[in-house]
């Protein structure tokens, strides 16, 4: 039986079977390589991806080899990918602290100008208070004038307060 | 200079520094001259008497007043840009 079983799988190398068997090889070859170009042409994709990406950071994906400065000095080559890397993480970076900066003047201001706006509103009451009182004294001064209209010192310390004037030097 | 003058340095190549983000307030701060606080003038002699009509006593005073109003109006301007500049003196 195990002797009528391995005469038979000889046969197949040996045979009218090997043309079967040279078939599948054929087939699986062809799979094999078709499997690959599709590989090749996703990783070429990829590649031209990577390259136009990085380009537009400034740091090449696949950098051109260094070439020595000098004779005899070891120039410093960098995997592919790896300057391209450090150039995304910079820009990243640069975005996120120039917005976070950004965002913390943009904040100050408006406290800053918050504050102002108090500050102002404060002034003008007080404004406003002062010249409503000088005003008031002012009618009063008016008010005594009497019909010969005669002013005096009444009438001229209430007209200098109304205009914030300063006390005359003596 | 020295990577090209000693060539065991030559390898020794300086990454460019990572861009700094930089944000700047931009002010818009009125020119130091426009930021005086004004001085208040001498007043009219407390020991003078005159004799007004009332037609000049209320032009006087509306002179004073709009005086003493459109200075209140440029001290809070000032202090707008330049806060307590005004209060200090007394003024």
């Amino acid at each position: 039986m195990l002797t009528r079983i391995f005469k038979g799988a000889v046969g197949i190398f040996t045979g009218e079977g090997r043309w079967i068997l040279l078939l599948a090889v054929a087939a699986c070859a062809a799979g094999l390589y078709a499997w690959g170009a599709k590989g090749h042409a996703e990783r070429d994709a990829v590649l031209a991806w990577a390259d136009r990406t990085c380009a537009a950071t400034g740091a090449p994906y696949r950098p051109a080899s260094a070439v020595p400065v000098a004779p005899g000095a070891v120039a410093t080559v960098y995997p592919p990918g790896v300057r391209c890397e450090q150039a995304v993480a910079q820009l990243v970076a640069f975005r996120r602290d120039a917005a976070e900066s950004t965002a913390k003047l943009l904040a100050d201001a408006m406290a800053a100008q918050d504050a102002k706006r108090a500050r102002d509103l404060n002034a003008a009451a007080a404004a406003a208070r002062d010249a409503r009182a000088a005003a008031t004294i002012m009618e009063n001064a008016n008010a005594s004038i009497g019909p010969d209209d005669r002013v005096a010192r009444d009438w001229f310390d209430a007209l200098n307060r109304a205009g914030g004037l300063r006390a005359p030097a003596r | 200079m020295l990577s090209t003058a000693l060539a065991g340095c030559a390898h020794l190549r300086a990454d460019p520094p990572a861009p700094a983000a930089v944000a700047v307030a931009v002010k818009d701060t009125p020119p130091s001259d426009l930021l005086v606080c004004p001085v208040a003038p001498e007043g009219f002699p407390v020991d003078a008497q005159a004799t007004m009509p009332p037609a000049v006593r209320f032009a006087a005073i509306r002179l004073a007043t709009a005086f003493a109003a459109v200075r209140a109006q440029l001290d809070r301007l000032i202090e707008w840009h330049a806060p307590a500049s005004c209060t200090e003196s007394g003024q």
